[in-house]
């Protein structure tokens, strides 16, 4: 697939401060890409240099295999964002707004505004003005104005802040819609990390400005398979007894006399079974998997571990 | 670029704000004549001897008229749409001061019209001389006016804050210019440079009783270029400036 967006070691300093530090990323054309990290983890950072708000201190990057500072202007065309909270001018109302980045990006056909307002579901506010609009309604009109174009490309800072339940999964089914029939690419950032993980087919996590992984759907998967979580009196001695009598060997004993059993073939009535003819006193025995909320937890946490 | 200044020029055109500034000036340059008329030496000549006397308010006016062009960007946060969008910052920058330019000058002739058609209605004393010396003074005004719209537009991409621009506009352009006058007065070549100012080259430089005629600095040829090489010397310098600064600007 048709690489959308390559980073090179991109770097950016404020100062003293490293609010990007040699980033590699990479977006295929038609990914949903979540960007996930803190405050201050450098997602605004990267995507307003993507966007040429923002200049790099060092390394490149390329917009639709184009790096040089012409070409990148040509190639944002292409592209639809929204940075932070959406901006307009207040004292417009929603169409007089709509009109004056028509006019601006050359779209011809005042029809494409009606358009868009319906897709996020405006129509109705167009003679508001900007400044009497609620949050919400803020952002659901950034994301008309992203998509006034035609994008190929979809850069989207915290896109459902503000947004209301029904809106959140308004916004989602469309950014979906949007990704399947359009093959529209999708880079995301989001606080709200059940709802990246509804859409998004890869990841990228930052942590103070460093890159710390970057995995597709199907190796975060992998990664957050199902385990069987076992409290017992004895961790070390009940280990010990799944090697030998049951041959299992991929597990983590964690402090508190806890163990994560993540083989697939595992049986609790064996394991029960196993810990009560040793003497091995059963607190606890229990399913769980890893979401992206706790992997990006284990990863950022075991981060600052180091 | 031009879909661009075509966007500016739509949303000056639906912004309440310049339409009030521009109705309300030539409601005013006809309240002004009316109230001349009530007076014993309100005639035409003094109507538009006075007009031209003051166009260092002129030059006032038209920085709250600038920020009101300018929309608010940086407040607003606007800025990063166009950006984002693959639109050079030289064409924003170079579209915006169009627009600033072309609005001003709209604004200034519309104004003088209203405010000539209404003195020659209202008032008495219709000598066409002092036309003639009203329109040599708008023409030669022009380019002063264009230095007072570029250091206002540069400021705008500096700071951020419109205090701060007002501040700063109002350093260069008035008190910077009146000081080195008062000190010019004591070293000549502080008062030189002083008379190379905009602010102060808005000045009279004789009267004539007979023909009731004020001589300003443009009256004269030299004077008259001198207006032109102010003017063009200041815009490139305060355009420049403006644009280093935008160039390396992080849009927020």
């Amino acid at each position: 697939m048709k690489e959308v967006i390559k980073t090179h070691k991109l770097s950016k300093m404020y100062g003293k401060d490293n609010a990007l530090s040699d980033i590699n990323i990479t977006v295929r054309q038609g990914d949903i890409y979540g960007l996930v990290g803190d405050n201050g983890a450098g997602k605004t950072t990267l995507l307003r240099i993507l966007t040429g708000q923002s200049y790099a201190t060092s390394g490149s990057f390329q917009l639709f295999s184009k790096s040089s500072n012409k070409q990148l202007s040509r190639a944002r065309r292409r592209t639809g964002v929204i940075i932070e909270a959406p901006s307009f001018y207040p004292k417009l109302t929603v169409e007089q707004n709509m009109e004056y980045y028509r006019i601006q990006r050359g779209i011809p056909g005042k029809d494409r505004i009606d358009k868009v307002l319906k897709e996020v579901d405006l129509l109705n506010a167009k003679k508001k003005k900007f400044a009497d609009m609620s949050l919400g309604m803020k952002q659901r009109l950034g994301l008309a104005l992203t998509m006034i174009t035609e994008p190929e490309l979809l850069l989207l800072d915290e896109p459902i802040n503000g947004l209301d339940p029904s809106g959140i999964i308004e916004i989602r089914n469309l950014l979906l819609r949007l990704n399947k029939e359009n093959n529209i690419t999708i880079l995301i950032s989001s606080h709200i990390l059940p709802e990246l993980s509804n859409i998004a087919t890869c990841y990228g996590f930052l942590d103070k400005g460093r890159l710390v992984e970057e995995l597709s759907i199907g190796e975060l998967e992998e990664k957050s398979k199902s385990f069987l979580e076992i409290k017992v009196t004895n961790a070390k001695k009940l280990s010990a007894l799944l090697e030998e009598r049951l041959g299992y060997r991929d597990y983590k004993v964690l402090p508190g006399e806890i163990i994560q059993l993540f083989d697939h073939n595992s049986v609790p009535e064996k394991i029960s079974e196993l810990a009560v003819t040793n003497g091995i006193g059963l607190i606890g025995l229990q399913e769980k998997s890893v979401d992206l909320e706790n992997y990006y937890m284990s990863l950022i946490g075991a981060d600052k571990n180091v | 670029m031009f879909n661009y200044i075509r966007s500016e020029v739509y949303r000056n055109m639906h912004s309440k704000g310049n339409n009030m500034f521009l109705f309300g000036g030539m409601i005013f340059a006809i309240l002004l004549n009316l109230i001349l008329s009530m007076q014993t030496y309100g005639d035409t000549n003094f109507a538009l001897t006075s007009f031209y006397n003051a166009m260092r308010i002129i030059m006032i006016i038209s920085f709250p008229l600038i920020s009101l062009i300018y929309g608010q960007e940086f407040k607003h946060h606007t800025l990063k749409n166009p950006v984002s969008y693959g639109i050079s910052r030289s064409h924003i920058y170079f579209g915006k001061f169009l627009v600033e330019v072309a609005l001003c000058i709209l604004n200034l002739i519309c104004i003088s019209a209203v405010y000539v058609i209404s003195a020659y209605i209202i008032l008495g004393n219709t000598d066409i001389i002092h036309l003639v010396d009203f329109i040599r003074s708008l023409i030669a005004f022009t380019p002063l006016l264009l230095v007072s719209i570029a250091v206002a537009h540069c400021l705008h991409f500096v700071f951020d804050n419109e205090i701060t621009v007002g501040i700063v506009w109002a350093i260069i352009i008035v008190i910077i210019p009146a000081l080195l006058k008062t000190v010019g007065r004591r070293i000549e070549i502080i008062g030189k440079v002083a008379n190379l100012t905009p602010w102060n080259v808005i000045d009279a430089t004789g009267y004539d009783e007979v023909t009731d005629r004020l001589f300003m600095t443009w009256s004269s040829s030299t004077g008259f270029i001198k207006c032109f090489i102010i003017g063009f010397i200041g815009v490139a310098i305060f355009y420049t400036l403006g644009f280093i600064s935008f160039k390396s600007k992080q849009i927020k």
